[in-house]
């Protein structure tokens, strides 16, 4: 019997399939690194926040969320941040950097910095509210329109500043932003101002002119500088500014010759997302003529702009106020209720400075070097090879059949090379996910000689394929044991460090009980199917 | 054949009853020492530091030394060849000055609620103004207020006063509830870092070393994954226990197949406690995988002694022994394996994942093949007979 016969079995020619796929998106998706890594092999540092008391789920979300979008803001790349059960949470960066350990530890202590603009002056801050007293009222159905509401109280020398500065600013804008920067330019691609007359009926230039309006804050101003894509070139505004402001905010597809005129002036470059440097317009009625707004521009932190109601831009000092508004017409009540639910939310988390649901406790930082990252990963590869040689010497020295050693050491293989691959392209290979994977070679080798045994199993009356259904039925039986023993695990909010050890397990027997297995029953019963003078039969 | 597996056929011994006391001594062994069992710094709370160093220093030395340089318990250290992990209780100061922030953390809750309650009060007033009711209130809201400020000023100077032996300035910065909680923050997070600082200061004038990991958990944390960690082993186990039982559809070899699952636990627990291996959070993936591989068998066994029609159970249960004890060696192997290297090169979490496993692992040889196997075929001559 030739090879080809071997290929002609579907289990066999699946998994060969199988690993062909994983093998080319591991090169496709895979990177110069191949496949992500934990902190505990790339070196890095996880910092433990403890929190004040326990929180439900949904303000565990919250917290993880919050903290998420603002270490992400702040340019920290690979941020990593997990809930441990109701009070603890987790936050690793890929990096042992001292100081940038340091901002990261000082931005999840810090609050944001909310500031509120009227016309080019401020009209709040993050100390004109009332902490506690922010509330949101539930969204409201009347008849098709969902209105949302937020109210908060200013203190009273808050009122004063606040009364003056709307004064005469009926249906102007409160600019909200969060951690507005100062000091810098914004660079924008003028695709993302839309061609020709699109949004409301406002062309480039007017919504030029309405972003103009929004980063007005006297001498604070940001100015903006648009490019064309195809114009080359980033303009002289530059050169000639380079002393004025420090740095340029950009996207992250800005071309490579802008970047690297702007990187020879000596500017600082920050950049955001492509989405975040989209600005936001809305439809807004003054009268009867409909005009664009802009509603939001995360580029600069500008993240909300109600309009004042002409009531309190009388002059009169308040200190209770409410920003309301509805869900857009024509989505269905449930859309219009989350969406109503949504927009109060996020309007408490800026008037909050984004600051966290509950008060942390920052603890020490678990620091991995990267020195100590690749010796794991060195003793991990060692651990896992040693583990498959002195498994493959103990089969065959228990069966001394030379031919058995090559499909199990290639099941073997290929079971380990699919798990790395799924948890490597979708997750992360940890500590724990590869001591899953030589638990998976145990298992793996364990469903090989049971299915060896009943093959080579003394009575011939049996058919090959009734022993290798026996043999099936008692490894399925204990891949689903196993499984549902690991479930817990793999679902505990607590033990994070360890999760790997459930994924890679899960993952290594279901692949291992419904396609790697298979394929080595079937190797092995169009070996033994052969007539026998190949292989003499052992008592 | 190898002589290593002539294993003799001891299910045709007349009384299999006496083949169940092994494993069952082995359980009250089990028992007996997990009284004994430590923890790891994960569940027992506490610094953990593991140093990369080919120092010779012998431990007792390190320790001595480490334990007068640091004003501390003595530590408790693992070498191998390949570093050191040194494992310090956690400091007295910092606990207490933990319990003070939260402290803190909870009177500025209430402080931001008085606060608010006044201002209402004060609003309601303007329109109502002269109400006598409200200005008791108002009254009563700004005494509150007052007050909650002063416990917030002293939990300030309580945790500042534990925190002293870090040189923390005791002098609180003004007045303010929030530049106060900037000052509690602070102040938790400096004395940490400083006792960091010292401690691996300390490690350095004793022995060299380059790069080193540091971690450290509160007991209150540790206690917290404890917890945990039992209840997911005790999830397991009924998940386990149901899934066999649709399986087996009979209560008596579902029971037998669990309590051999149970069994390697204990005895890998009792072991652990003797040999100074101690359960940590990542334990818990070996435990879990003990119950696996202990299922393995089992099931192998109660399937073909209870299922299969072919000669008599007594060759069936020895044919299965053949097969099982085969899995456990290669299971054995690879694990030893890990375990050879978490020894050598130390690497903490193989260690004590590996460790769990492979002691558990050996236990289940007798467990199963003594246990399980014999209870399974009482049952069947049992049955027979009926």
């Amino acid at each position: 019997m030739n090879k080809i016969e071997y290929l002609k079995d579907f289990r066999i020619s699946f998994l060969l399939l199988l690993i062909a796929l994983l093998a080319i998106l591991d090169a496709v998706y895979g990177g110069p690194n191949v496949l992500h890594l934990g902190v505990e092999f790339i070196g890095g540092t996880q910092i433990p926040v403890q929190l004040e008391h326990s929180v439900d789920a949904p303000t565990m979300a919250t917290l993880i969320s919050t903290l998420q979008g603002r270490l992400s803001t702040f340019g920290l790349k690979q941020v990593s941040v997990e809930g441990v059960g109701d009070s603890e949470v987790y936050v690793t960066i890929a990096s042992v950097s001292g100081s940038e350990v340091n901002s990261t530890i000082s931005l999840i202590q810090s609050q944001g910095v909310f500031l509120g603009i009227v016309n080019g002056k401020e009209a709040l801050n993050g100390s004109s509210l009332l902490s506690g007293s922010l509330g949101a009222a539930q969204p409201e159905a009347i008849g098709d329109n969902v209105s949302w509401a937020v109210t908060f109280y200013i203190t009273q020398q808050a009122a004063e500043s606040f009364s003056k500065a709307v004064f005469g600013q009926a249906n102007k804008p409160l600019y909200m932003f969060l951690d507005r920067p100062s000091n810098a330019i914004v660079l924008i691609n003028s695709s993302l101002l839309g061609t020709g007359a699109s949004t409301f009926g406002a062309n480039q230039t007017t919504k030029l002119a309405v972003l103009q309006q929004s980063v007005q804050f006297g001498n604070q101003t940001l100015p903006i500088e648009v490019y064309s894509p195809g114009a080359g070139g980033v303009s002289t505004y530059f050169a000639l500014n380079k002393g004025k402001y420090k740095e340029v905010i950009l996207a992250n597809d800005t071309p490579a010759g802008i970047v690297a005129n702007l990187t020879a002036d000596n500017y600082t470059l920050k950049y955001v997302s492509l989405q975040d440097m989209t600005p936001n317009f809305i439809s807004s009625f003054t009268g009867t003529a409909s005009s664009a707004a802009l509603d939001s521009w995360p580029a600069i932190g500008l993240l909300s702009a109600p309009v004042l109601s002409p009531g309190i831009t009388n002059g009169s000092v308040g200190q209770s106020y409410e920003i309301n508004g509805y869900a857009p017409p024509g989505i269905s009540l449930a859309d219009g209720e989350a969406y109503a639910t949504n927009q109060s939310k996020q309007i408490v988390s800026i008037l909050s400075g984004g600051s966290l649901p509950v008060h942390v406790i920052v603890g020490v930082p678990t620091t991995i070097p990267p020195t100590l990252g690749q010796h794991f990963e060195l003793m991990s590869v060692l651990a896992l090879v040693l583990a498959i040689l002195a498994v493959s010497l103990t089969i065959a020295i228990r069966y001394r059949r030379g031919f058995l050693i090559g499909p199990i050491i290639f099941t073997t293989f290929a079971e380990l090379f699919i798990i790395m691959s799924v948890i490597g392209l979708i997750g992360t290979i940890d500590l724990a996910a590869v001591a899953g994977m030589i638990a998976v070679v145990g298992t793996g080798v364990d469903a090989q000689i049971i299915i060896t045994d009943e093959v080579l199993s003394g009575s011939s009356e049996h058919g090959l394929k009734l022993k290798l259904g026996n043999a099936f039925y008692i490894i399925w039986l204990d891949a689903i044991l196993l499984v549902v023993a690991m479930l817990p695990l793999l679902f505990s909010s607590t033990l994070v460090t360890i999760i790997g050890f459930a994924e890679s397990t899960i993952l290594g027997v279901l692949f291992g009980a419904f396609i790697t297995r298979p394929a080595y029953g079937a190797i092995l019963m169009k070996h033994y199917s052969k007539p026998k003078e190949e292989e003499p039969k052992k008592a | 054949m190898m002589l290593m597996f002539e294993l003799p056929n001891i299910y045709k011994h007349e009384n299999l009853k006496y083949l169940i006391v092994l494993p069952i001594v082995l359980m009250i062994f089990g028992i007996y020492f997990s009284t004994q069992l430590t923890y790891d710094t994960t569940l027992a709370g506490g610094v953990s530091i593991i140093v990369q160093t080919n120092s010779t220093v012998p431990q007792s030395q390190l320790a001595s030394e480490i334990s007068a340089k640091l004003n501390s318990g003595s530590p408790s250290i693992a070498a191998s060849p390949g570093g050191l992990q040194i494992t310090l209780s956690m400091n007295q100061s910092l606990s207490d000055a933990e319990d003070h922030l939260l402290s803190f953390y909870a009177q500025k809750a209430n402080y931001s609620s008085y606060v608010l309650n006044a201002t209402q009060v004060s609003l309601e007033l303007q329109h109502d103004p002269n109400n006598a009711t409200l200005e008791k209130q108002l009254a009563q809201w700004n005494s509150q207020t007052n007050s909650t400020e002063a416990l917030m000023t002293s939990a300030l100077q309580a945790e500042l006063k534990s925190l002293e032996p870090f040189g923390v300035s005791q002098q609180v910065n003004g007045t303010g509830v929030d530049r106060m909680q900037n000052q509690a923050q602070d102040a938790y997070t400096s004395a940490s870092n400083t006792y960091k600082e010292n401690t691996i200061a300390a490690l350095h004038s004793i022995i060299p070393f380059t790069s080193y990991s540091y971690e450290q958990i509160t007991p209150t944390l540790g206690q917290f994954f404890l917890g945990q960690l039992q209840t997911t082993i005790i999830v397991a186990f009924i998940l386990v226990f149901v899934m066999v039982f649709l399986i087996f559809r009979s209560p008596i070899p579902s029971i037998v197949v669990v309590f051999g699952a149970a069994n390697d636990i204990i005895v890998a627990i009792g072991a652990m406690a003797i040999f100074k291996i101690p359960l940590g959070v990542a334990s818990i993936g070996g435990l879990l995988m003990l119950i696996g591989y202990s299922i393995d068998t089992d099931v192998l066994t109660a399937i073909r002694i209870l299922r299969r029609g072919e000669g008599k159970p007594e060759d069936r249960a020895y044919a299965s022994m053949k097969t099982g004890v085969t899995m456990t060696a290669t299971a054995i192997v690879s694990f030893a394996a890990l375990f050879a290297i978490s020894v050598i090169e130390y690497v903490p979490t193989y260690y004590e994942i590996a460790g769990v496993v492979l002691i558990g692992l050996v236990g289940d040889v007798i467990t199963t093949w003594f246990g399980d196997a014999s209870m399974l075929l009482l049952y069947k001559k049992w049955k027979e007979k009926r």
